[in-house]
């Protein structure tokens, strides 16, 4: 039989082509390295320490290099409580324990958008919650 | 820097090739290359790198070994003769050693495919499906458009000590002119087909050697063929449980559309793209969800291609 290998784009898994339909959408959770986080008009990191950041897309990102995002955070104790997603929500999900979405808006670069960042979308009975949270649509 | 023919005459009398000739080659080379890939006739990525070398060749192999200055020096009238042999014989070297790139190979299998049904010659030396098209060669828009359409047909790894890579396996080329026909309805060329193929593969060759490793770690993970049934029922199920529209949102999604460009296309607004989006991915989520990682994999590859095929101009509108 072919082998097919990751330099064909289509060699791909379920969440790799969720991150195809959904990774510009309302409710997409990136994974991001603190190196990726430099807002592009403030041109700061999100944190200037070695590691990394979940963020959630707060709209569907439709162009430009900006995209508005929230931070979420385990230690924050401002911020509006965001549970766990669940344990079979996807392979890749990497929101394992309960949160908090940090009020400070915050806005990453496209580049950060990556499949190798993206985590998984905001489970779809939750969506609405989680625009509650944002204060959004 | 010789300016006459009487000097070269009595350079070629003295030694056959000296310094002025050599100069006359060499500009010859460098009048002719600038014209020519330097990947494939010349083995280099650049022609600073490569004239010199064509310049002994040219030198060695055809001048001195096979005679030609001698000719050359019999039947120039004129130092402008001499120039224009010279070129000649470097078009000669540069397309003797022309080396066969990866396109070539997958061209001279695409034109047997295209030789035969369902395709015609709709045109001298245009190919395609027959219809009401009237042939004409296709907009940079159309062949931008078939070459997103071709790469999503999956491609396979070269085997260990592969000089001549297949790049696409024969079902994988067959969708893969499918999908070029399907898009460019007006027809195309060999080499229409080669420049989509160029695009497609811009990536291909720089991860060669990245990739090559890569898959000989991830070989365990290849699908033996039960493995391989399933995948395929996966893709069949879900082409039959999802509609036509959803499939054509999914393919461009794939292919890096926005979804306010597939709303644009569809004539629906861009909640309703999410919508269908969303219930195509859950048809998705159900069917694969159950499978490991290398079978959902293979039936994602299989899905693509089976997208790839899909004649665009038919799926606009509703649901079927």
């Amino acid at each position: 039989m072919a082998r097919y290998t990751r330099s064909s784009r289509m060699r791909i898994t379920l969440e790799e082509l969720g991150h195809a339909l959904f990774g510009h959408a309302f409710g997409a959770w990136y994974w991001v390295p603190n190196r990726q986080t430099v807002h592009p008009k403030l041109l700061t990191r999100w944190d200037p320490e070695p590691g990394d950041h979940p963020f959630v897309l707060i709209r569907d990102h439709t162009g430009g290099p900006s995209v508005p995002v929230r931070a979420r955070s385990l230690s924050d104790r401002t911020g509006a409580p965001h549970g766990a997603h669940p344990p079979d929500h996807a392979r890749t999900c990497k929101i394992r324990d309960d949160g908090r979405i940090v009020r400070r808006a915050w806005a990453l670069s496209t580049e950060a958008l990556s499949s190798r960042n993206f985590s998984c979308r905001e489970p779809d009975d939750r969506l609405d919650a989680l625009r509650r949270i944002l204060g959004v649509g | 820097m010789a300016t006459t023919l009487d000097e070269l005459r009595e350079e070629y009398r003295a030694e056959r090739i000296g310094p002025a000739i050599l100069d006359e080659v060499r500009r010859a080379v460098h009048d002719v290359v600038r014209r020519y890939d330097p990947a494939i006739y010349g083995g280099s990525a650049s022609w600073d790198h490569a004239e010199e070398d064509v310049t002994q060749g040219v030198v060695v192999d055809l001048l001195l070994a096979e005679g030609q200055l001698d000719y050359i020096m019999a039947t120039a009238l004129t130092l402008d003769d001499v120039r224009n042999l010279l070129r000649f014989q470097v078009r000669r070297y540069l397309t003797r050693n022309r080396r066969r790139t990866v396109v070539d190979n997958l061209l001279d299998r695409a034109k047997r495919l295209l030789a035969k049904p369902p395709y015609e010659e709709v045109a001298p030396g245009r190919y395609g499906f027959p219809g009401d098209a009237d042939p004409r060669p296709p907009t940079d828009a159309e062949l931008q458009a078939a070459a997103r359409a071709a790469a999503l047909v999956p491609r396979v790894s070269p085997p260990k000590g592969e000089r001549a890579p297949v790049v696409y396996t024969g079902e994988a080329l067959a969708a893969l002119v499918e999908a070029v026909a399907r898009s460019l309805p007006a027809g195309f060329s060999p080499s229409e087909l080669g420049k989509i193929l160029e695009i497609v593969l811009t990536d291909w060759v720089a991860s060669f050697l990245y990739e090559f490793e890569d898959v000989h770690r991830r070989e365990e993970e290849r699908p033996g063929p039960e493995e391989e049934v399933a995948s395929r029922a996966a893709m069949e199920e879900i082409v039959e449980r999802c509609s036509p529209e959803q499939l054509l949102i999914i393919r461009r999604k794939l292919e890096g559309a926005s979804d306010e460009d597939i709303a644009r296309e569809l004539g629906v607004s861009r909640p309703t793209v999410h919508a269908k989006k969303q219930a195509a991915f859950d048809a998705l989520r159900d069917i694969l969800g159950g499978l490991g990682d290398g079978p959902q994999r293979e039936a994602i590859a299989m899905l693509s291609m089976r997208l790839a095929t899909l004649p665009p101009g038919s799926l606009g509108g509703a649901d079927a």
